[in-house]
Formats: structure tokens, C-alpha cells, sequence
């Protein structure tokens, strides 16, 4: 579990170009969710999930965040461990991979906890399976030679291979044509049995509904709130408030709506809204 | 004849030691002055390849790609080519070439070899035209994704090129900046006659042009207006999904009530609606 | 690294802003050479108000100018710490002594000269950077350069390598940054002391790094020839470099200043003042 409690942070401190990114941000983030972050590009998203492993430090006197027991604005931290248990994947991570083979590049992680080679090498022919490539195939690659598709896999089995019990994702899907996003989406379903807490921060708002079970709504630094989807998505309130764009079932539903038709404005699946137009037709 | 030809083109790029790669296969597309037409397809169906024949940043194998009648294998009409299609790329941090906006925006007229003063004139409406010009002085590196690649827009049309070909030039925007870009580039082609050539994996891009083009690795497999939403396969066989609205309405197709096919969302809740209101009770 | 000066503009609309290119790479050069005559206090206290009347003209405020140094105030530092400290003359007693330092009075003034005499030399190309954009530079450059074309040299590539360099740099910055990240979210020390052990670490950040850079130059020459370029060949520019009264007033008057300097070093005409006031 993930505890901010009342974080800020500012970049360049002390000089002209100071600018402060979180002001008092509360956050918990529980076991087992599937923890979605919106808002704008500088928002401050980026700059709070680098927290999580320590790539950003709390500053001074800017509140606490606490992974389980660890604070991790004690000054010495175990920043290995953090980081093995805290995994974390940048947006368009398949520009991190290095290595001349697929499965050097997947051990990196496993390497620098320090793990028997044996056990680096099974970590990544399992966190290669686990990313749905194969493994007996794809080893020996270069990663460079693979397509866009499979590259930002093998980026992710190389965080995966580091076991880690919370995973942060950013933006996983950019840059994916629909069909591949579904499938990137499915297989982090997937993970999840293994990895059981997903932070995952996305400007999809159909991956967000569908996929999270509470969202938390940035602006300018601070957070708006943080919401089950329906409670979002279904609130004109709270979304004018928070600047979200629905997502486009939602939208179709809230345009029935309008319309004048008895249908769920907080709709955020396709089946449930075609049950409902039928419904609506039922009883009309 | 047609302003951009593409007749049977053949392209293979090299891959491993001795291996080739099939791009594209016997491609024939045509576009005429003034159309908005989407060419869609999923990651490795060839959309990026095509962009690169259409101004002779490559050239075809086989066929032939003319644009106004010029071959773009003729090296010396490529000049000329170019001076008639404009390309915006993906990534909106590769295409600045100085640290200033307006310089930016500058490159290409300057390429031309025009007066001073009228390319002062060219960058001054190019800007303007993509909404850009308040920033004009400042630096590509403090711009947000929609507005590099507004400015990228910006230093295409300082060409005054007839036809722009956009390469997923919003495949690495958020949706706030996504937006941006298709707005200008609806205006542009609405006010400015300006031909369209958008390549996308977004389908409700798609949806907003005259025309749509699928190609699936390597081969066009249709060609067609928006009607081409009402035989989904078409897209779902060459792996693309379709407008949550056409989703949608097959889905209630299915379980038997027929709206048609919608060609945007609000067409969807008005053919709902009217489906509701004049025969509610029997569906 | 980021907030390196050099290459940082500070939009401002001020003569020194306005002044042609050319004629400040003129004057920086005339500048350095006469810092390198100065070496009386009186002297140097001549270029500084100069300088700082510059500084003043240009409206870039002098805490921003000043920060361009930080990073060369610690050579300075250094530098004047070794000179007062090594400095002998064997003329005079020492003003201090400690263990087997000995300071002597001239050591000192030595020092203060060097120091002063680095800070003039890094001020004004700051000064510089901060008011022309580095494609007006790169322009300059290229116009000042332009009759080397004669012998064949490539002018225009050389102006358009640079244009581009300034342009990348900040982005090449922030792809380190995110790299350096990504390898250190996957349990990468970069913090060893063992030299080694360090270049042994920038692997995995330089080869995604190398990967990037030539992509990004496929990309940029890909826009580069879509948008017609075909080198240096029938190409115009829109803000033609244009001398005006205010340009060769500056420039003679930074003349004056250099003959002035001239003066205070050699006296020519023997004047007490001078003798007097030139330590």
C-alpha cells in the first residue's frame, strides 16, 4: 500500500525558475487496485509516480510517502529494494532497451538486484512469457530488430522480471494502433494475478473506465478527488469541476440522454448501454 | 489525371543480411485537389512507407508515383514535388530545425529562395492560420505537443503546398492536443481548399474525412466515404476497431433493433432517438 | 546542465538586443582582445562599467547575467586561491604567513586581476548569448564567414550544424534525463565511486541514447528535405542582416574604449594620473 500524505514538491528550489509541481497532495493507494491517474499534461502526474520509487525524493519538510512500512522520506533508504518491489515503466519504454540480446536486456533488472545468474536467466524467460512473446523464439534477438509492438513488451518484461509487488504504469498504450491497445490492456489484466497493485496513469478515458477501480483526478499540482469510475464518469458536476472528458460510450449515453431518453448517464461500458436502449425502448 | 497518383507501387525495405520486407504490394491510390481522405491501417500495415513515396523521400520499386503528372522518380522534379506536398511527421520533436518558432516556420520559404518580404508575409499568415501566432518568438522546447506540431503544420504550409500529407502526426499527442491539430487541419482544407492526406490508427479522426483508404499489410482492401462503416469487416479484418458508435449500433443490430449505421455520434442519437419515438414499444 | 546560459535567450526588446549579429561577434572579439591589455585596476575598472552599462542597456536583469557565471566561479575561485598562494616576490615582505604560505601584498593584487580579468572574459559572451538568439549567431557566423566560400570552405553547412546542434542539445538533455530514469527504475546504481565501474554504468543510457540520436537525425533530415532544402543553393533568407547607424556607432564606440585602454596601459604621453592611479 501507497500512503502521500500532504506532499509537495518544487523544482529548481531556490532559484528564479522555481516551480512548484504538488501542492498538499493525499493520496492512498490500496492492495489489489487497479489505481488510475488523469489530469492534464502538467498536471503533475509524472512528477507524483516518481515518487513511488524514490526516482524523485520527498524534499524537506514537503509531507511523507510511505510504500507499506518504508518512508520514503527517511534519508537512507534501500533505494534496490524499493525499487524491485516498486516496478516502474515510463511512457514509450522500448527506448530504454540496450542490450544485443532480448533476454540480457530482460536480466538487467534481476543483475543489478544481484540475483545467482540462474535465477536471472529463469526470471526472464518468465517475465518474457508472462508479456505473451516466445520466449524460445525471441531470446537471442536483438531487441532493436523487433517490431514497435514487441519492443515495448520486452520494456515491460524487463521491469516484470524484477518481481515487483506494485507496478507503475505511464501512458502504456501511446502511440499503439486500437487493436494492440486492447491486447496491451488485456495482457496488464493479466499481470495484475501477479502483481497485484497497478498504478497506472493514462489520458485514455476508456482504458481508465474500464480498467480502474479508482481514479484520482489531478489539476495544476493538487489533487480533485479521488473516484470509483461510475462516480465520475456519472457526475456532470464533478467532471466540469475536474475538467474530464468523458469517454466516448459515456458521451453517447450522456447524448441520450439529453435527448430526452431514460438512460444511465454514467454508463461506461458498451453491452450495458446497449441493454439500456433496448430497455428504453421496452418501456417507452 | 490526378493531383497525387500512386499506380501499382511495389516497396520492399531490407531487413537481417539478405532478407526483404514486403511495405507494400500493388498500391494504387489517387488523390484530387482539395479532398480530405484518411488512409487508415494498424502498426505495420504499411501507412508510414506511403508517406515517405508520396514526396520521393523514397521511391517506389515497382509502379510509379506521380504528383501533378511528375514522376518522383525523376530526381530533378523532386524540388518541384516537394513544393506541392507538404509532410507532417509523427514526432513532433524531429522536425524543428532552430531554436525559434518563426525561424522554424521560415525554413522552407527560405528553401524556395523567396524575397525577404514575402517570406516574412508567408510565416506571419502561416502561423496565423494554425493559431499560433502569439508564439511566434518563443522556442519549440517550451511548446506542448499540439503546438509543435501546430508549428510544424505552420512551416508546411509556408510552402504552399496543394496537398498535405499528415504521418500520425497526432499519434504521440494527448487528446487536448489531438484535438488542436485536427481542428487546423479541418479548417485548412474547409477554408483554404487545401487536400488532406491524413494517416491515422484513430478512428474518429477517420470519421471526419471525406474519404477513407484501408490498408492492411501492405494492400489497399478498401476505398470508400464513410459508408464503408456500415460493412464493419472491412476494418476488422485488417485490424482496426471502428467508432464506438458503429460499435455500438451493430451490437444492438444484433440483438434485433436496426438504427442503420451511423456516421458520428450525434447521427447515432437521433437515429436512437428516432427509433424510440416511432415504434417504441415493439422492439 | 540545464541551466546552462550559454544558448539560453532572454527575449527582451532592447538596442543590444536589436544590434546586428555580426557587429557583436565583431566587438566580442575586439572586447576579448582588449581585456587581455587591461592590467591596471583602473583598467579594469574602465571595462567593467562598460560592461555593466551594456548589461543595463540590454535589459536582461543582472541576476540572470550573474548566474551564467556560477558554474566558472569556482575555477575563478581556485585559480585566485593558487595564484595568491604561490605568488612570490622576492622584493618584499609578506603581508601573512601560514606553515609555508607566504602572501605578499603584490600576490594579492595578482590574484584580483586574474579573477577580474576571467570574469570580463566570461561576461560578455553571456552577455552575448543572452541577447542574440543562437540562430542570429549562427547567422552572424555564417556572414562574417562568407568569404572563406571563395576557397571552398562549407560556410552554410557549418552555420546549419551549429543551428541544429543548439537546437538538440536541450532535447538530448531531457532524453538522458528520462533514460538515466528508466535504467535506474530497473536497479541501476550510476553513484559508484570506481571510475570504471561508472563508464561500465552508462551503457545501458548510452546506447538507448546513441539509438535515439540517429533516429533523430533520420527524422530531421527526412523534414529537412520535405520542406524543400536542398543546401545552401538558391536559399534566402527572411530577416536579412542589415547594418544600421546604431551598429557602427557601437562599434566605434567600442573602438574608442580599446584605444582608451591602450592609453592606460602604455601612456604615452606620460600622465601623472595614470602612473599614479596604475597599480
Amino acid at each position: 500500500m501507497i500512503s502521500v500524505k500532504n506532499l509537495s514538491y518544487v523544482y529548481s528550489p531556490k532559484t528564479p525558475f522555481n516551480t512548484q509541481a504538488l501542492f498538499g497532495i493525499n493520496v492512498d493507494i490500496n492492495d489489489g487496485d487497479f489505481f488510475g491517474i488523469i489530469g492534464n499534461t502538467g498536471a503533475g502526474k509524472s512528477t507524483l509516480v516518481s515518487h513511488f520509487n524514490a526516482l524523485t525524493r520527498v524534499q524537506k519538510n514537503s509531507g511523507t510517502v510511505f510504500v507499506d512500512d518504508v518512508d520514503l522520506s527517511a534519508k537512507k533508504l534501500d533505494l534496490k529494494k524499493l525499487r524491485a518491489k516498486v516496478g516502474m515503466v515510463f511512457q514509450y519504454p522500448e527506448y530504454q532497451l540496450f542490450d544485443d540480446t532480448v533476454e540480457k536486456d530482460v536480466m538487467f533488472g534481476p543483475k543489478n538486484l544481484g540475483l545467482p545468474v540462474d535465477e536471472q536467466r529463469s526470471r526472464a524467460k518468465a517475465a518474457i512469457e508472462l508479456v505473451g512473446l516466445d520466449y524460445a523464439e525471441i531470446a537471442g534477438r536483438s531487441p532493436f530488430e523487433l517490431s514497435g509492438g514487441q519492443k515495448r513488451r520486452v520494456a515491460l518484461a524487463g521491469v516484470l522480471a524484477m518481481r515487483p509487488e506494485i507496478l507503475v504504469l505511464d501512458e502504456p498504450t501511446a502511440g499503439i494502433d486500437p487493436i494492440g491497445k486492447r491486447k496491451l490492456m488485456e495482457l496488464i489484466c493479466d499481470i495484475k494475478k501477479t502483481c497485484p497493485t497497478i498504478i497506472m496513469i493514462s489520458h485514455n478515458m476508456d482504458e481508465i473506465a474500464s480498467y480502474c477501480n479508482r481514479i484520482a483526478v489531478l489539476d495544476r499540482g493538487t489533487v480533485k478527488g479521488v473516484f470509483a469510475p461510475r462516480e465520475l464518469f456519472g457526475s456532470r458536476e464533478l467532471l466540469e469541476k475536474c475538467g474530464v472528458e468523458l469517454p466516448l460510450v459515456t458521451e453517447l449515453a450522456v447524448g441520450l440522454a439529453d435527448a430526452g431518453i431514460d438512460i444511465d448517464r454514467s454508463i461506461i461500458d458498451q453491452d450495458e448501454l446497449v441493454c439500456a436502449i433496448l430497455k428504453a425502448g421496452k418501456y417507452a | 489525371m490526378p493531383f497525387l497518383h500512386l499506380q501499382n507501387v511495389d516497396y520492399s525495405y531490407p531487413s537481417g543480411e539478405s532478407d526483404y520486407i514486403t511495405a507494400l504490394r500493388s498500391v494504387n491510390i489517387t488523390v484530387e485537389r482539395g479532398e480530405f481522405v484518411a488512409l487508415v491501417g494498424c502498426n505495420g500495415s504499411g501507412k508510414s512507407t506511403l508517406a515517405r513515396l508520396c514526396n520521393g523521400l523514397i521511391v517506389p520499386d515497382g509502379g510509379e508515383v506521380t504528383v501533378d503528372g511528375m514522376p518522383t522518380s525523376d530526381k530533378s522534379a523532386l524540388y518541384d514535388i516537394r513544393k506541392k506536398i507538404g509532410v507532417v511527421f509523427q514526432n513532433p520533436d524531429n522536425q524543428t530545425v532552430t531554436t525559434v518558432v518563426e525561424d522554424d516556420v521560415a525554413f522552407g520559404p527560405e528553401n524556395l529562395g523567396l524575397p525577404p518580404a514575402e517570406i516574412r508575409e508567408r510565416v506571419d499568415r502561416a502561423l496565423r492560420a494554425v493559431g499560433m501566432s502569439e508564439h511566434a518568438k518563443s522556442g519549440p522546447m517550451r511548446l506542448s505537443g499540439g503546438q509543435k506540431q501546430r508549428v510544424a503544420i505552420a512551416g508546411v504550409l509556408a510552402i504552399k503546398p496543394e496537398l498535405m500529407v499528415l504521418d500520425e502526426a497526432t499519434g504521440m499527442l494527448d487528446p487536448d492536443g489531438r484535438r488542436e491539430v485536427l481542428d487546423v487541419v479541418k479548417k485548412l482544407n474547409r477554408d483554404e481548399n487545401m487536400a488532406v492526406l491524413m494517416i491515422t490508427h484513430f478512428m474518429e479522426e477517420a470519421a471526419e474525412a471525406d474519404r477513407i483508404i484501408i490498408l492492411d499489410r501492405g494492400s489497399v482492401v478498401a476505398d470508400g466515404g464513410r459508408e464503408l462503416f456500415a460493412t464493419p469487416e472491412v476494418f476488422t479484418d485488417a485490424g482496426l476497431d471502428l467508432p464506438v458508435y458503429v460499435r455500438v449500433a451493430q451490437k444492438l443490430k444484433a440483438r434485433g433493433m436496426d438504427i442503420g449505421c451511423p456516421l458520428s455520434a450525434r447521427q447515432f442519437v437521433t437515429a436512437v432517438k428516432a427509433r424510440l419515438d416511432g415504434d417504441g414499444g415493439n422492439v | 546542465m540545464r541551466d546552462m546560459t550559454i544558448g539560453q535567450y532572454y527575449p527582451a526588446s532592447s538596442p543590444v538586443h536589436r544590434a546586428d549579429p555580426r557587429i557583436k561577434l565583431v566587438i566580442l572579439v575586439l572586447y576579448m582582445v582588449t581585456v587581455f591589455f587591461c592590467d591596471s585596476f583602473l583598467s579594469f575598472g574602465f571595462m567593467t562599467f562598460f560592461v555593466l552599462v551594456t548589461v543595463f542597456m540590454s535589459r536582461v536583469p543582472l541576476l540572470k547575467v550573474l548566474k551564467g557565471l556560477k558554474f566558472v566561479l569556482v575555477i575563478v575561485l581556485i585559480t585566485t586561491l593558487l595564484m595568491m598562494i604561490f605568488y612570490t616576490d622576492v622584493n618584499a615582505e609578506p603581508i601573512a604567513e601560514w606553515w609555508i604560505f607566504r602572501i605578499y601584498l603584490n600576490g594579492v593584487y595578482a590574484a584580483v586581476k586574474l579573477a577580474w580579468r576571467l570574469l570580463l572574459l566570461i561576461l560578455m559572451p553571456t552577455v552575448l548569448t543572452l541577447t542574440s538568439t543562437p540562430t542570429e549567431l549562427c547567422d552572424g557566423l555564417e556572414s562574417l564567414l562568407s568569404p572563406l566560400k571563395f576557397i571552398k570552405f562549407p560556410v552554410h553547412e557549418l552555420a546549419l550544424i551549429m543551428s541544429i546542434a543548439l537546437r538538440l542539445v536541450p532535447t538530448l538533455i531531457e532524453e538522458t534525463d528520462k533514460i538515466i530514469n528508466a535504467q535506474k527504475a530497473r536497479g541501476a546504481a550510476f553513484e559508484s565511486k570506481n571510475p570504471f565501474k561508472k563508464i561500465k554504468a552508462m551503457i545501458p543510457v548510452l546506447i538507448p541514447l546513441f539509438v535515439s540520436s540517429f533516429r533523430r537525425a533520420d527524422d530531421l533530415a527526412d523534414a529537412m528535405d520535405s520542406r524543400c532544402y536542398r543546401g545552401a543553393k538558391g536559399r534566402t533568407r527572411m530577416n536579412k542582416l542589415k547594418l544600421r547607424v546604431g551598429d557602427v556607432v557601437a562599434l566605434l564606440g567600442w573602438c574608442a574604449i580599446t584605444v582608451c585602454v591602450l592609453f592606460l596601459k602604455y601612456n604615452w604621453f606620460g600622465w601623472g594620473f595614470i602612473a599614479a592611479w596604475g597599480l
